[in-house]
């Protein structure tokens, strides 16, 4: 690079004209080779031009798409030439499914799009390694398959004899998001009964408020649904950043007549294309949504029609408990599942058809006409209904009052409820932030109430969750041993939680009366809650560990209070800790044994997870690296040696609970009894066994690189063949009922911890943040456009597009107030801990926050300190609600979050 | 037209994302070797901003008023970003270095000023700008070149630079006013966007149009009167050149940007687009006003009645219609 300047001989030259240059004596070869005018003449040197089409050359083309926790789910084709990966690109070749609808070409990311080379970077592990220096020192020994699976099947089953099932977590992260990668260690935790957290709220993506409102946080749109919508928010989401491969389904809805409104602290990526944005304060977005409820009752500007058959809101609750009318209250033995409204028609109390209780699932009301207001007497019990409830809260926050709060004024948000409420079509779309945020559940749980109100569900609108979950039966089949025998389920923020030992760091963190007066419970209430739903059974907690098999999981990454984490946990598995990675990530890097995995072009797999109805093929277009393998061999590798020491040791079963944790049989049970043996066996068994594929075969998926899924891959209800799936149609249109204790949209829980906290119907709360703590600085740390999580976070050529070393993004007036320039070294730092960074100028967030995109890997930090140093953390107590209804341990469906935007920070830089 | 067919480009800036998909797919597809490592022949830059190479827009280059060219200024290695590396093997896998980090300090790059922009919060404002080679109809880099080695082919207009006649001179890359010539220190030679005519000519769009997930870019020849380019550039005029003051007259074509409105003291929207009108005029010239408005008022067309040609044509319903190459 250097010479460049160098042989600088022309700087500073002042030739002006064409003329000039082509006659001057200093060019004497032009006279050897003579060309006249090169624009008007065909040139007659071209034969050159072979040079650049040679490069356009490969040996074969391969198929994949990018097992990662994106929903993006692209296939590419995959270029190979002498054996290697020399460049990949979007197959763009999905169908468009009707013609008045965009079609969903091409899919795919800047991070796809250099995975050729990630795969070959210095951090890709390559063979099998056993550490030889203290954890974490960086010392290794290459050992072979044979002699590393025999050392860790031994000690697997150590702690089997030693301590009995139970004891050993084996914990896939959300970096395994593939059918088969995913499938190969469930199906290992299954047999062995392993701990497996949930990987939505261990990093804090679930949407809490959209289980509560619609009993599935999983039913969404896809992308494609979005266009036809008149009306987008985007909340608490930038999908220009976060959702680059459905992002353009917006801009086109906007061509198409849709309004698009961005709801952030910051003008962010999203921001700039959108009709409006409103720069709410961070984290007070409960009480926007609970002023547009505000306006949407007060203006009537709601649809009777949709709410009193769809929503709970006619149902009756009592006056003097404050509780739901249940037909236990009326009758001996009645249920306690089972709820009233009141028929305007006959003037009586009847039971609401659809709910848990209730034999008639159905949610068609059938000459029912139930009040929505009104107070009643029910065999001599008060009643009143729970709109009225809901009104008399939302009647807290007009726009007025909010408006301080939020930073929006009263006008504009009256406005714009209008226009909201008005709307053919409303998609309000939430990214994964929603779950971080303490208060996130009291969003969403208003917005949905926003929706419902204004008759926006079904094909009219709905809340986008970023997510939605196909009715795929053989992957579960698979993964989860036939449900013979099952995982030790685990919720993922209260896992973490509880195993890291945080309380007692929040402790020092949070200032508990401020807490309270902020989200409305500090943390002595929190840990009596904490101990109350594990007490009751409400989430299951499985205690301290020994033993660790981390797979495709960061988690000293992900975890709040970091070290302090790291080290507890380090501690806890002191006998046995393996990592099966395809990189050296920042948790790899403390392990006691290293398995290769092999990368997402290096095995046979298939990937449904996503925004659309395509599963994309992997077709393994080049064999792994060095001696790295396809996740589905290692376990059955690893299984074949625990079946053949086991044998030898003579050790069999462990009785645990119901079921026996048979080591002497792993590897027959892994395998189907041989069947499936390898990646490809795995695949072609869920290709031919899945009924969602329409009996394609995989040669075909293959030669195509995708198959589109029939109508019985929609889990709510079937996939329309030709046009985008809306959430929840065969509710709206079905009646069917929603997975909801009521049956209906739920805006009313009388769950002991939802009337501890005041929070019977929807309302909102602060999230804790600066004046919860004390600390001058909001913090948040929103996804980044770079890396999906820690993928591709540290590469190199996504980090020369960047600022090649992690950064804080500062507004230049806080910046200037604090000395600190741009490009600067800065500390970040509060009581909990602190780390360095480069300070970006980022005009566009208010001097009152910090921000800083997440997913660096710790080793990438300053003297590898990382941001989690200095993030605290709590958990929402109303989401270790349990036993009542749709509330209790579902995985990826309802447990606590692991919140990362409560905490506060300052910064000063660092000479 | 000096040449017999013409392909070109237009990019529509109200549905960049920033993603730099565009970029990392031109890189793998060229510039991840032969000395090409530091050469982004398509970049994504932030504006308003410094751009890439860094003040490429006040280095000169281009012609004045008259038709003389004017040769500019080159730029250093600094002002593209040195392409550090890092020492993954010794932080990672052998222990000898305490952390993972860059060989040289980083103090610039090509998108060092990402998401930056201009304004006072809330007012702030910002766009994202994809840049590739001009292809233009009367290329700075061609007069320049005091070899005759740079050439527009007659079949398709694309602007190539020899690279067995280069003796690497370097005036195109002071000439290029958008500074989009790269010298090759490892070839000595001159290098640039090809437009992917290798892909073209099998009728392929090119590597930054095929990948591009925003499906912002449309690929056609300027004579197809049927073709995405003639609507957008010639029939509604939304598509206009990145400064058609320089004089090279540019094939690749933009569509403006919209901006919400600005946020007044009372909290309301004040009705002012974020973006300043005499900005944007600065980088497309006077044509801007026009294409916003037409832009607006096609939208709401769309948005009553259901049907407008521009608007289809931008949403670009099939992806295969967005590029006409064969």
């Amino acid at each position: 690079m250097q010479r460049i300047g160098r042989r600088d001989f022309l700087k500073g030259g002042t030739l002006v004209g064409a003329g000039v240059l082509v006659g001057n004596q200093a060019w004497a070869l032009n006279r050897l080779e003579p060309i006249d005018d090169t624009l008007n003449e065909e040139y007659p040197y071209r034969g050159w031009e072979d040079l650049y089409r040679r490069e356009f050359t490969w040996d074969k083309i391969g198929k994949a798409a990018h097992c990662i926790n994106c929903e993006g789910n692209c296939a590419f084709n995959v270029f190979v030439k002498d054996g290697i990966v020399l460049r990949e690109e979007q197959l763009g070749q999905y169908p468009q499914i009707n013609p008045t609808v965009p079609d969903a070409n091409p899919r795919g990311c800047q991070k796809g799009s250099i995975h050729s080379a990630a795969m070959y970077e210095g951090d890709r592990l390559r063979y099998p390694l056993k550490r030889v220096g203290a954890r974490g020192e960086g010392k290794w020994q290459r050992l072979s398959w044979d002699e590393i699976t025999e050392e860790i099947a031994d000690k697997i089953i150590d702690i089997f004899v030693e301590h009995g099932p139970g004891k050993l977590m084996t914990h896939t992260g959300s970096g395994n998001l593939s059918m088969v990668r995913f499938a190969a260690p469930y199906r290992f935790a299954s047999l062995v009964g392993g701990v497996q957290l949930d990987i939505f709220t261990d990093v804090g993506d679930l949407n809490t408020g959209a289980h509560l409102a619609y009993g599935n946080p999983l039913e969404s749109f896809t992308s494609d649904a979005w266009f036809d919508a008149d009306y987008i928010m985007m909340s608490l989401i930038n999908p220009n950043a976060t959702r680059i491969p459905d992002a353009h389904f917006i801009w086109e809805a906007k061509y198409n007549g849709a309004r698009v409104v961005s709801v952030a602290p910051d003008y962010n990526p999203s921001s700039i294309h959108a009709d409006l944005w409103l720069p709410i304060h961070q984290g007070s977005d409960p009480f926007l949504a609970m002023s547009f409820v505000n306006v949407i009752i007060t203006e009537g500007l709601t649809k009777p029609d949709f709410i009193k058959e769809q929503t709970d809101l006619p149902a009756l609750v009592r006056v003097d408990t404050g509780t739901l009318l249940r037909e236990a209250d009326l009758k001996e033995g009645g249920s306690d599942q089972v709820f009233y409204h009141w028929d305007l028609n006959s003037g009586a109390a009847v039971p609401m058809r659809g709910s848990m209780g209730s034999e008639d699932k159905t949610l068609a009301l059938d000459g029912v006409d139930p009040a929505l207001e009104g107070t009643f007497e029910v065999e001599g019990i008060t009643v009143t209904t729970v709109f009225e409830n809901v009104r008399a809260e939302a009647a807290r926050f007009a726009p007025e009052v909010t408006e301080a709060e939020t930073g929006i004024s009263a006008a504009l948000v009256r406005e714009e409820a209008r226009r909201f409420a008005g709307a053919r079509k409303a998609v309000l779309m939430h990214g994964f932030n929603i779950g971080r945020y303490s208060n996130g559940i009291y969003t969403s749980w208003a917005q949905s109430l926003m929706l419902a109100l204004t008759g926006h569900g079904g094909r009219t609108g709905g809340i986008d969750t970023s997510w939605i979950a196909w009715n795929q039966p053989k992957w579960l089949e698979l993964a989860l041993f036939g449900f013979q025998k099952l995982p030790r389920l685990e919720p993922g923020g209260l896992g973490e939680f509880q195993r890291g030992h945080m309380m007692e760091h929040a402790r020092k963190h949070f200032d508990n009366d401020k807490l309270k007066e902020r989200v409305g419970f500090d943390l002595d209430d929190l840990q009596e809650m904490i101990d109350e739903s594990i007490g009751q059974g409400w989430m299951p907690y499985h205690g301290d560990m020994k033993g660790l098999i981390s797979i495709a999981d960061n988690k000293f990454r992900r975890n709040k209070f970091a070290d302090k984490y790291r080290e507890r946990i380090l501690k806890e598995v002191e006998a046995l800790f393996v990592d099966i990675n395809v990189r050296m990530d920042s948790t790899a890097q403390w392990a006691d044994y290293l398995l290769p995995a092999a990368s997402h072009y290096e095995a046979w797999d298939l990937r449904t997870v996503g925004f659309h109805r395509f599963m994309n093929v992997f077709s393994r277009p080049v064999d792994p690296i060095g001696e790295a393998k396809p996740d589905w061999d290692i376990m059955a590798l690893l299984t074949r040696k625990i079946q053949d020491r086991a044998i030898k040791r003579g050790v069999a079963g462990f009785q645990d609970g119901e079921v026996s944790r048979d080591l002497h049989t792993i590897h027959d049970d892994y395998t189907l009894g041989g069947q499936l043996m390898t990646d490809y066996d795995a695949t072609r068994w869920l290709v031919e066994n899945s009924p969602e594929l329409g009996g394609v075969t995989l040669e075909e998926g293959v030669e195509r690189g995708f198959f589109v899924m029939t109508a019985e891959g929609g889990a709510n209800q079937p996939i329309p063949e030709d046009e985008p799936y809306n959430p929840f149609v065969a509710q709206t249109e079905g009646k069917k009922p929603y997975e909801t204790l009521t049956g209906r949209m739920t805006f009313f829980c009388d769950h002991p911890s939802f009337v501890r906290l005041g929070a019977t119907v929807p309302t909102a709360r602060h999230h804790a943040g600066r004046a919860a703590s004390s600390y001058p600085l909001s913090f948040y740390s929103p996804h980044t456009r770079w890396g999906i999580h820690s993928n591709w976070r540290s590469n190199k050529w996504m980090m020369r597009l960047q600022r090649g070393e992690p950064n804080i993004y500062i507004n230049p007036t806080l910046a200037a107030a604090r000395g600190i320039a741009d490009g600067a070294k800065v500390r970040v730092f509060n009581g909990t801990g602190e780390f360095f960074a480069q300070a970006k100028f980022y005009p566009s967030l208010p001097e009152t926050s910090l921000m800083m995109e997440h997913g660096w890997e710790p080793h990438q930090y300053e003297q590898a300190k990382p941001m989690n140093n200095a993030m605290a953390t709590l958990l929402q107590p109303l989401e270790l609600a349990g036993g009542w209804g749709h509330l209790g341990f579902k995985l990826f469906k309802w447990n606590a979050n692991q919140l990362a935007h409560e905490s506060s920070v300052d910064v000063e830089p660092v000479a | 037209m000096a040449v017999k067919r013409q392909i070109s480009m237009v990019l529509d800036l109200n549905k960049c994302i920033g993603c730099h998909t565009c970029s990392s797919g031109c890189k793998m597809q060229w510039t991840n070797r032969n000395g090409r490592e530091y050469m982004y022949w398509n970049n994504v830059e932030t504006k308003p901003g410094t751009g890439y190479p860094r003040n490429f827009a006040d280095m000169g280059g281009g012609f004045d008023s008259n038709g003389k060219l004017k040769i500019g200024k080159e730029p250093g290695a600094e002002d593209y970003g040195i392409p550090w590396d890092y020492n993954y093997e010794e932080a990672l896998m052998n222990g000898v270095d305490p952390w993972l980090r860059p060989n040289v300090k980083p103090t610039w790059g090509a998108n060092w000023d990402e998401d930056q922009g201009e304004g006072e919060y809330p007012n702030t404002h910002y766009f994202y700008l994809p840049r590739l080679c001009n292809h233009c109809e009367n290329p700075a880099c061609l007069a320049a070149c005091s070899r005759n080695a740079i050439y527009k082919r007659q079949e398709d207009g694309i602007v190539l630079v020899d690279q067995k006649r280069c003796r690497g001179y370097r005036y195109c890359v002071s000439a290029c006013p958008y500074k989009k010539v790269y010298f090759n220190e490892q070839t000595s030679m001159s290098e640039k966007c090809i437009f992917c005519f290798p892909r073209i000519e099998k009728g392929l769009p090119t590597a930054c149009a095929s990948q591009c997930s925003g499906r912002i870019r449309f690929i056609g020849y300027r004579d197809d009167e049927a073709g995405p380019i003639h609507i957008l550039v010639d029939k509604y005029k939304v598509a206009l050149p990145l400064y058609p003051d320089r004089g090279t007259r540019p094939n690749v074509f933009y569509v403006p940007p919209l901006s919400p409105p600005k946020i007044g003291p009372d909290g309301k929207p004040t009705g002012e687009d974020r973006i300043p009108l005499a900005y944007l005029e600065k980088l497309f010239g006077p044509g801007v006003s026009e294409a916003l408005g037409t832009l607006a008022a096609e939208r709401r067309k769309k948005a009553e009645s259901g049907a407008s040609e521009l608007m289809e044509t931008l949403i670009g319903y099939r992806r295969a219609d967005m590029f006409k190459v064969g």
